[in-house]
């Protein structure tokens, strides 16, 4: 009689878990795996293209370029497409992750259509990684700043005029009682000091990093933070700090969606010449089981109208001129996006005011412009894992002083 | 105890040895190696990894987590004993009902509450905004600096504290209370002398309880201090996020071996072994 109930148990436990196993893969529809930033891809175009395509789309999310590395690497999962910045694509081709996109099968992505600063930021990551072209489709990208709370007296002035460094690591020529931030990744505090004693970011020596160290314990900064930072200078808590472009502009949506006029704005942002800018890519790994679909994939997102919808749920801009001239010229827009963009989830004059923020954030360079396109890529090329470490090291050193 | 009652510990047994067991060893050959994340490709034996200990940051994060976790577990003990005890000599009817109220904050997230905590030390907050307050402008509120970290830490770990407490004192016998007050002992003597060593026990499983999280974590020192204070769990969080685990296995190993000497240190005294293991 044991016997038997044994059986009948581990019998009805197999059973269960084929059942399970069977529910969950055996979909006929054809499967996209994507690896992603969070809230990074309008939903609304995942939906229809599953639709468009008959296939699903499942996104999994990771919070940095090196958790990125670390899945492709290890490769328990074979993603399909991945979202990585400027030099992480450059460090999983040099180990061999990446497969080539094979361009004849994206007929709606055109080279020349996009903006001149990603030509440019491409332009710099082929200095180290001539392949570059060959293996990466513009996904977003932009620069970062220094946001400011214009309620504060006097900050404004000093930013604008002094360019943006000298004010930002010396408080004595800030206002009074100026509460500074920065953002707590060592790699882009490091950049930030380099920036201001003008050299490049990607250089790590002992000189470099003691002057660093001086530099951020002078700073005395009140904040170490990512995204709380945006919101504490929204909220008032804090007057100066740097970040994305794109956080000061998610910050800046969420104001304007919640009715705020664009005049009564308690802060802004100003990008120094001298500052980081990354592009985001999307890349197909060796790994990938699904190639086809996933050229299908970035066709359908940089196709227009999708990379228009794309740029409205992320504060950072499209590649693609075409979509930025879209958004740029809300005027002469089709009826339908209108109807899309309506007052009711975007607030009044949405397409007015994202016209304003690419415009003024994201400008296109004047043809008499000297400089025609700010700010550095982060190449970690010349890098070692012990100098990565070494950063971190002399910034934590630097708080703790 | 049955014999067949002791195989239901099996799973729980399983889970330990796959879920602490072996990560601990695992950490602990990470620390003699060189390599990026989990990846042997190009890997050295190496140990290098040891000067991480002379950093004057790590040095000062591990002194920051020991004061942060021995004055907050001090707090803990205050507050935790004065309210267990008032319960337990009430005469409220369901005080099973204020404990669910004592515990009711931890029904919400950590994450959630501790940035709700750390809006209201602000100097513009909720409730500036909700009454529309016009806040000064050179105000400063507590956020960023030590108090907002220890109001944190015994804000969020005080049941851990009051819950033990509580227990060990509803088991001791009243009969003994009464015994120590009939053979003329006032009330504070029979507190002295019968109460108070008789609960204890549940003082130091408390203890362990709220000095364990605090020595280890990283979230409360990260959001109240505004990035500001550095303890050890950051510094783990951060070489860990930088795909560096042999340090971070390293700094892992250094406090669990903290951890381990603090419970030896807690059995030494406890010779039932019956509070903590």
């Amino acid at each position: 009689m044991k016997w038997v109930w044994r059986h009948q148990l581990i019998c009805s436990f197999i059973l269960t878990i084929v059942v399970i196993f069977s529910l969950t893969s055996c979909s006929t529809r054809r499967q996209l795996l994507i690896l992603n930033w969070g809230e990074y891809i309008n939903d609304d175009l995942v939906t229809a293209f599953e639709k468009e395509y008959n296939c699903t789309v499942s996104i999994s999310i990771a919070e940095s370029n090196e958790l990125f590395y670390a899945k492709i690497k290890s490769g328990t999962t074979a993603y399909d497409l991945v979202v990585p910045s400027d030099y992480m694509v450059e460090k999983m081709y040099n180990k061999g992750l990446l497969q080539p996109i094979d361009f004849t099968k994206l007929p709606d992505y055109h080279e020349d259509d996009l903006l001149p600063g990603v030509k440019a930021i491409i332009e710099q990551l082929e200095l180290t990684f001539p392949e570059a072209r060959a293996y990466l489709v513009p996904y977003l990208w932009g620069t970062f700043g220094l946001m400011y709370n214009k309620n504060k007296k006097g900050l404004e002035e000093v930013i604008v005029e002094k360019e943006g460094w000298d004010p930002y690591f010396n408080k004595e020529l800030l206002p009074k009682g100026t509460k500074v931030g920065m953002y707590n990744v060592p790699r882009f505090a490091y950049a930030t000091t380099m920036f201001y004693q003008e050299k490049s970011p990607n250089i790590v020596t002992d000189e470099t990093l003691s002057a660093s160290k001086k530099i951020l314990t002078n700073g005395k900064f009140d904040q170490w933070g990512t995204d709380q930072l945006k919101k504490q200078i929204a909220s008032g808590n804090l007057d100066l700090a740097f970040m994305y472009t794109g956080d000061f502009l998610d910050q800046l949506y969420i104001e304007l969606q919640g009715g705020t006029p664009l005049d009564e704005i308690s802060f802004d942002i100003y990008i120094p010449e001298a500052t980081i800018a990354f592009m985001d890519n999307l890349v197909i790994p060796k790994k990938a089981r699904h190639v086809d679909l996933a050229h299908e994939f970035i066709n359908y997102m940089v196709q227009k109208e999708q990379a228009y919808l794309n740029a409205s749920v992320v504060g950072y801009c499209t590649p693609y001129q075409s979509a930025y001239d879209m958004i740029v010229n809300y005027e002469i827009v089709d009826e339908k996006w209108i109807e899309y963009f309506n007052e009711d989830d975007y607030g009044k004059d949405w397409l007015k005011n994202w016209s304003y923020a690419m415009q003024t954030y994201y400008p296109l360079p004047k043809p008499t412009d000297e400089i025609q396109f700010r700010g550095t890529v982060l190449s970690n090329k010349n890098l070692t894992n012990q100098d990565l470490t070494r950063i971190t090291n002399m910034v934590n050193n630097a708080k703790v002083a | 105890m049955n014999k067949r009652f002791q195989k239901l510990a099996t799973p729980y047994l399983i889970w330990l040895y796959i879920l602490a067991l072996f990560p601990a060893v695992f950490m602990f050959g990470l620390m003699f190696f060189n390599m990026e994340g989990i990846d042997t490709d190009e890997i050295s034996f190496t140990f290098e990894n040891f000067k991480q200990l002379a950093e004057p940051s790590t040095r000062i994060a591990l002194l920051n987590s020991l004061k942060f976790s021995v004055l907050s577990t001090a707090l803990c003990i205050l507050l935790g004993y004065i309210t267990a005890y008032f319960l337990y000599k009430s005469h409220i009817q369901n005080k099973f009902l204020v404990l669910t109220i004592l515990i009711l904050p931890m029904w919400s997230n950590l994450l959630l509450r501790t940035q709700a905590l750390a809006n209201i030390m602000e100097p513009n907050n909720i409730f500036t905004s909700l009454f529309h307050i016009q806040v000064k402008e050179d105000a400063v509120g507590i956020a960023g600096g030590d108090l907002a970290v220890i109001i944190g830490s015994v804000f969020t770990y005080l049941p851990f504290m009051i819950l033990p407490i509580y227990t060990a004192l509803e088991k001791i016998d009243p009969m003994l209370e009464e015994a120590s007050l009939d053979l003329g002992s006032n009330e504070f003597t029979t507190f002295r002398r019968v109460t108070l060593p008789l609960s204890l026990k549940g003082v130091v499983t408390g203890s362990v309880m709220v000095f364990l999280p605090c020595m280890s974590g990283f979230a409360i020192p990260e959001i109240l201090g505004k990035g500001n204070i550095v303890m050890i769990g950051n510094i783990i969080e951060q070489f860990f996020k930088n795909m560096n685990y042999n340090i971070g296995s390293l700094l892992a190993i250094v406090i669990l071996i903290l951890i381990l000497a603090s419970i030896a240190l807690v059995n030494k005294f406890d010779k039932d072994g019956e509070t903590v293991l």
